[in-house]
């Protein structure tokens, strides 16, 4: 087992808009690249995904500083919903090369602004119902506007 | 807008590096495991005194926190901070990767003698990104 761990997130948000924002928080005033695409540095933090037998929604916050440039984001991206986050989280080697890295996919649910800093809520995209769901497939078609959680009930 | 510190030679300074950001996670076991959260170091931190000096060099240093107000605007420090290292020490503590210094506190004055007073200022280098 390593006993020095590396990690850096990469965070691609697109908005509602269909505008694209990238950034990573490990290489301090650096653009790195990832998977063909430039990540600009942010100082951003991620926590809160959960995972759960019953396949309840993950929840996710990414916390920023106030910045403009966050403020815009969140402004422009109409108050974080339903802006579709891809969160990469990839272990480094101590050269800073990237060995391993899992994506994981979230829809944005809103915002939250402090005086110094700005919150980005997140849930996992719809991944799971209950088991008296029948087995079939959501589409727009059949059930108009499609859920955004797991939260579906049988009328 | 940063405000270049006065160009001042101290009569002590004492310099500590800066910290990488890091947690350690320590089991039961007595086994660590650490996670690097960033790849610059940032915290640094600088003590200065100057010595036996006039009144007019104290309101230098007090004008100067005063403009930078007092500890949240960022600056830059001149190289006779640093005087009496050579060039290449010099170009480590001054400006290390991207940093900016900040004041810690108020300079603290100490009267000595007519129009003569010894300052200490305190400075911790930050990140500026």
């Amino acid at each position: 087992m390593a006993s020095e761990i590396r990690i850096c997130n990469f965070f691609r948000l697109t908005t509602a808009k269909g505008v694209v924002h990238r950034y990573q928080n490990y290489f301090i005033g650096e653009t790195k690249a990832f998977q063909g695409q430039n990540y600009a540095f942010s100082p951003f933090q991620a926590d809160g995904a959960l995972a759960s037998l019953n396949g309840e929604n993950q929840q996710l916050r990414v916390l920023f500083p106030s910045q403009e440039l966050v403020i815009r984001l969140v402004e422009d991206g109409d108050g974080n919903r339903l802006s579709v986050l891809a969160l990469a989280t990839a272990w480094l080697t101590a050269g800073g090369d990237i060995s391993t890295s899992y994506t994981d996919f979230f829809v944005g649910t809103g915002a939250t602004f402090n005086d110094d800093t700005v919150e980005l809520r997140f849930r996992s995209s719809m991944d799971s119902v209950g088991a008296a769901f029948p087995a079939r497939t959501f589409t727009s078609d059949n059930v108009g506007v499609l859920p955004l959680n797991s939260e579906l009930y049988l009328r | 807008m940063s405000i270049v510190f006065p160009s001042l030679k101290p009569s002590q300074r004492q310099f500590s590096l800066g910290t990488f950001p890091t947690k350690v996670y320590r089991s039961l076991a007595g086994t660590t495991v650490k996670r690097s959260f960033g790849n610059k170091p940032s915290s640094y931190q600088l003590t200065l005194e100057f010595a036996n000096v006039p009144d007019s060099t104290v309101s230098l240093i007090i004008d100067h926190y005063n403009n930078t107000a007092g500890g949240f605007s960022r600056f830059p420090l001149p190289s006779s901070i640093f005087a009496g290292m050579d060039g290449t020490l010099t170009s480590k503590m001054q400006q290390p990767y991207n940093i900016r210094w900040e004041y810690t506190g108020p300079p603290a004055i100490q009267s000595i003698y007519t129009n003569i007073s010894t300052v200490s200022v305190e400075l911790l280098g930050e990140l500026n990104v």
